[in-house]
């Protein structure tokens, strides 16, 4: 399994930025986890936005992987909001049902 | 290997001895003799009396004794050390070779090694594509220093049966997953009259097995129950989960017939035990005069209807979150006519999404290979004009269903 994702996390007032670029798929999976669970749980941290506008492709694991983000950033009391999916991602997401719900800003009370 | 070349100097002919028994090994022997000649031949190239090899539990906290040689008991009594105790749990926290020249409770924690009265150990670890798999290390009655030379020599070792072992978890995740998902999905969808069923599964080429999946079973109600779903990930642990997911869904169909609530029980199951699993799917439910189908659909893309006349098109259901995904999610459901002779096809991503190609192309290419007539040509048809020649690279799941009867 070949890798073809780029990550990359800055700061700025306590807001992460983790921008994803090229295929969040299987193969990328864990990486992009990893990564966002870091940016999420850095002392600190308010809010995490994560900028899809890079990306160029996304299956169902990579799905998974955006609301693991999700999950981890309500549990640990941390904004996230999913930004700038366009084109195929986007019609995936919003196909899924996801885009509603990853783009809504701070996490509302109820899921939907 | 290049490596284990550029390291023949002096000690090149004791490598080389080394390398010949391992290749012959790597090439026809099981693990398990390759592992016990290896750890032979080392004991006799390092003159030390015992030599062992530890593998990390698949739960990652534990060392388990796996292949041993002058420590047999070690192998037979199942020794277990925690990561980050004692000699060994200490190589495999640091993922660094460690020695030791006197063995008491200080350094270490397994009684046998200080029974045996050891006197000087050298372990390294053995190391896979993400990490630690496991340590090998081998120990002396009488009192030794290692040389960096001898940490070398282990290293090697330790390299070869790392790729040994390596090999055989995943080519026994590989079998045992397939053998698994073959064991679950049936070639054949059980007959349900006036319906004309069939169905694909096709492993990633470079995925292999993943975690899609279709069900399709009759309701003592007389209703039918369709499932097409994916599990997010892959092999062996994708295969066991679905199967796992597939029961349930099976069991909580039995009690009602209304597939939102399904999928509701459903994903509070999978909150409760099946953490940090995630799937999308869609259970539809035909009425028992097959006249409608409801659906409610967990992250999953949109199905298809094709009538008779050939027409097919996007249902647009209302698609609620992931199985999974959030605590108490809110499930909807979309009931739509199933009219004579109308198709209603169920897939998975991996049939219309390609990394080269934009998501609607995928789409209207669906579309127009979704042709009338019986389920089974269908499904050929489009096998054969969807997935990539050289085999999709995710796993591809999906399921045609036909209304036969006129009324």
């Amino acid at each position: 399994l070949t890798v073809t994702v780029s990550v990359s996390t800055g700061w700025q007032d306590g807001v992460g930025m983790v921008r994803l670029g090229g295929e969040l798929d299987l193969a990328a999976g864990e990486l992009v986890s990893r990564e966002l669970k870091r940016a999420i749980t850095a002392p600190g941290t308010r809010a995490v936005r994560v900028d899809l506008s890079g990306l160029r492709f996304i299956d169902s694991s990579g799905m998974s992987v955006l609301i693991k983000g999700r999950r981890t950033a309500d549990e640990t009391g941390v904004a996230y909001q999913v930004t700038g999916a366009t084109g195929m991602v986007r019609h995936v997401l919003s196909l899924t049902g996801l885009l509603e719900h990853l783009c809504a800003g701070p996490p509302a009370d109820s899921p939907r | 290997m290049t490596r284990w070349w550029a390291s023949r100097g002096r000690d090149g002919e004791r490598l080389r001895r080394l390398g010949a028994v391992s290749d012959a090994a790597l090439s026809g022997l099981q693990v398990e003799d390759m592992f016990a000649e290896l750890l032979e031949r080392t004991r006799e190239l390092l003159g030390v009396d015992t030599a062992t090899i530890l593998l990390v539990d698949e739960a990652g906290r534990d060392l388990v004794a796996t292949a041993a040689k002058g420590l047999e008991e070690e192998v037979r009594t199942g020794v277990r050390v925690p990561i980050g105790d004692g000699f060994a749990g200490r190589i495999a926290a640091q993922a660094h070779p460690v020695t030791i020249d006197h063995v008491d409770h200080d350094t270490v924690v397994n009684q046998i090694l200080i029974d045996k009265h050891l006197r000087a150990m050298a372990g390294v670890p053995m190391m896979g594509p993400s990490g630690v798999i496991g340590v090998l290390h081998v120990g002396s009655l009488n009192p030794r220093e290692f040389s960096q030379d001898d940490i070398e020599l282990l290293r090697l070792v330790a390299d070869r049966a790392s790729l040994a072992a390596q090999a055989r978890l995943s080519q026994l995740d590989r079998s045992a997953a397939l053998a698994l998902q073959r064991s679950l999905l049936p070639a054949r969808p059980p007959a349900v009259d006036g319906l004309d069923v069939a169905a694909r599964y096709i492993p990633g080429a470079q995925v292999g097995v993943g975690g899609d999946w279709y069900d399709l079973f009759r309701l003592p109600s007389g209703h039918v129950g369709v499932v097409i779903g994916d599990i997010a990930g892959r092999g062996l642990r994708a295969a066991v989960v679905m199967g796992r997911i597939r029961s349930a869904l099976r069991a909580y169909a039995l009690e009602t017939n209304d597939p939102a609530d399904v999928l509701t029980r459903l994903d509070r199951k999978m909150q409760l035990f099946e953490l940090d699993t995630m799937a999308t799917a869609i259970y539809a439910v035909i009425d028992p005069s097959h006249a409608t189908v409801t659906m409610s659909a967990a992250g999953h893309l949109p199905p298809v209807l094709i009538q008779g006349t050939g027409r097919a098109r996007i249902l647009e259901i209302c698609v609620d979150l992931p199985l999974g995904a959030f605590p108490d999610t809110s499930r909807r459901a979309t009931t739509t006519d199933l009219p004579p002779g109308s198709t209603l096809l169920l897939y998975t991503d991996g049939l219309i999404e390609r990394r080269d190609r934009p998501l609607p192309d995928g789409m209207r290419l669906l579309l127009e290979h979704a042709v009338a007539g019986r389920a089974e040509g269908l499904c050929s048809h489009l096998a054969t004009h969807l997935l990539p020649q050289e085999g999709p690279s995710d796993d591809v799941a999906f399921l045609a269903i036909r209304r036969t009867d006129q009324h």
